[in-house]
């Protein structure tokens, strides 16, 4: 195999050599130095072999001492490829320059990302970037990772963490912003926590003051919670920063109407038609011919028929007996979701940030008009404690 | 004495491989498939059912099928193919195989 494959990378050439006395012919060429092998008979007067690229001038004087002709039958091997393609110079040309082309393209910055940048914008740290030398169209073996990363962190005070990564010809940045600073609380200003919001406390955690409270007990809006005001048994009294966490377990809930999908009421192909005469003057009328029909749901019809005659009309109503029109309940499904989704979403949107949403509960109830009002609770956990500072 | 015999003493007396010192042919036979012929004088012969390999003691003469010349070199001769019978020098024709 490994033999095979070194004469094809060296190049061989398969001859015949005709004549009354090849083996002569192979005999000198073995005595004359050409590499000969594969020899082989296929012919009275004929052997086939392989002799070596470049031998085959060699070969052929072999053949004329011996009294034989060489002729070439086939060329095979790397130095052959090369020579023919050696005579395509617009193709090697071209071969040259597509090379080339996707080296250099995949030595230059496609596309430079960020990750990891909520708070700072991605247009400064590009542009502090490009400052470096990390832009669109960059040379990839001349960026300094460790320089540009550096540099970075050094002009954006607001990131704690830079890493440079190149992943073929996308270059991202990848940052962690820092933690902003707490601010430093003024403790000396003496201050009580009231509650924010009525309900039941669930979970209480005093750091400092004195609780008025304790957990299990049903809290109104604006009570005081834990106060900052501390008496002693020796009757002297201590203002303090009061800081608590007080939670309550509470809703919040929103609701909708749904209107009825078809309110439309149709006919059902009942009627009766009753005469009657009709005294507006005196309000009286007295039926003719005919029962009034007993339908739950109907329309009437009234029309006069003739003259009026001593203030009596003759007057003739048709009662239709109607139904309601039938509703599709998969159309009817779908906007009792979209209405149920969208309460969720306002009364998600009225929570203020920090709480803790525990549950979820969905109520339907039929009105009157056939449509249905939409309750939606969510139940969360909240902190109440709001600090208000004591006067004097 | 005679030159061979010269040589053959000397081969045994340094202990050196006999066919080195002798020139003479040294033919090894790889199943019925194969068959390497060293220190050769060139090919008298070739076709496809036999091979006629000159040496420094007479001619060998290889009959078989589909007899090749895979490799041969100034010293050695590769010849691949059904090897069917190898008739020394000096060998009568009844006598091989």
């Amino acid at each position: 195999m490994i033999q095979r494959l070194m004469r094809y990378l060296l190049g061989y050439c398969v001859i015949e050599i005709r004549g009354l006395m090849p083996e002569k012919c192979v005999n000198i060429m073995l005595s004359r130095g050409v590499p000969i092998w594969n020899i082989r008979r296929v012919g009275a007067c004929v052997m086939r072999a392989c002799v070596a690229f470049g031998s085959i001038h060699r070969a052929r004087d072999a053949g004329a001492a011996s009294g034989c002709e060489i002729v070439e039958k086939r060329k095979r091997g790397l130095p052959y490829i090369g020579m023919r393609m050696w005579r395509r110079k617009a193709l090697i040309l071209g071969c040259l320059v597509i090379i080339a082309g996707c080296v250099l393209t995949t030595q230059i910055v496609w596309t430079v990302e960020i990750e990891g940048a909520d708070r700072v914008e991605e247009a400064d740290i590009l542009r502090v970037l490009a400052e470096n030398g990390l832009t669109q169209g960059a040379w990839i073996p001349d960026i300094d990772r460790n320089r540009i990363e550096d540099k970075l962190l050094l002009a954006m005070p607001d990131i704690a963490w830079a890493g440079l990564q190149i992943d073929g010809v996308n270059v991202t940045m990848k940052v962690v912003e820092a933690v902003p600073v707490p601010p430093v609380k003024d403790l000396s200003v003496p201050r009580d926590i009231i509650a924010s919001r009525s309900g039941l406390i669930e979970r209480m955690i005093v750091l400092d003051g004195m609780p008025q409270v304790q957990e299990g007990d049903y809290v109104a809006k604006g009570q005081v919670l834990v106060s900052g005001t501390i008496v002693h048994e020796n009757g002297v009294t201590r203002r303090v920063h009061a800081m608590a966490e007080v939670w309550i377990r509470t809703y919040y809930t929103d609701e909708c109407l749904i209107p009825p999908q078809k309110s439309g009421l149709i006919p059902t192909g009942e009627s009766v038609k009753v005469f009657f005469l009709i005294n507006k003057e005196k309000e009286k009328e007295k039926r003719i011919t005919g029962r009034v029909p007993v339908y739950a749901l109907s329309s009437i019809e009234e029309e006069t028929i003739g003259p009026e005659l001593f203030g009596w009309r003759l007057c003739m109503r048709h009662y239709l007996e109607m139904e309601r029109e039938k509703t599709d309940p998969a159309e009817w499904e779908k906007t009792l979701r979209t209405a149920e989704r969208e309460t969720y979403r306002r009364v998600i949107a009225a929570i203020p940030p920090g709480v803790k949403i525990i549950d979820k509960m969905t109520r339907y109830d039929m009105i009157s008009d056939g449509g249905v009002r939409l309750s939606v609770w969510v139940q969360v956990m909240e902190n109440i404690a709001l600090p208000v500072d004591i006067g004097g | 004495m005679a030159k061979g015999q010269g040589q053959k003493r000397t081969a045994a007396f340094l202990e050196l491989p006999y066919e080195v010192v002798c020139g003479l042919p040294r033919v090894t036979l790889i199943g019925m498939e194969q068959m390497l012929i060293e220190n050769h004088r060139g090919i008298i012969e070739h076709t496809g059912y036999r091979v006629r390999v000159n040496t420094s003691i007479g001619v060998i003469r290889v009959e078989g099928a589909s007899l090749n010349v895979e490799r041969i070199g100034g010293d050695d001769i590769r010849i691949t193919g059904a090897v069917h019978e190898l008739y020394m020098p000096g060998q009568q024709e009844g006598a091989g195989g």
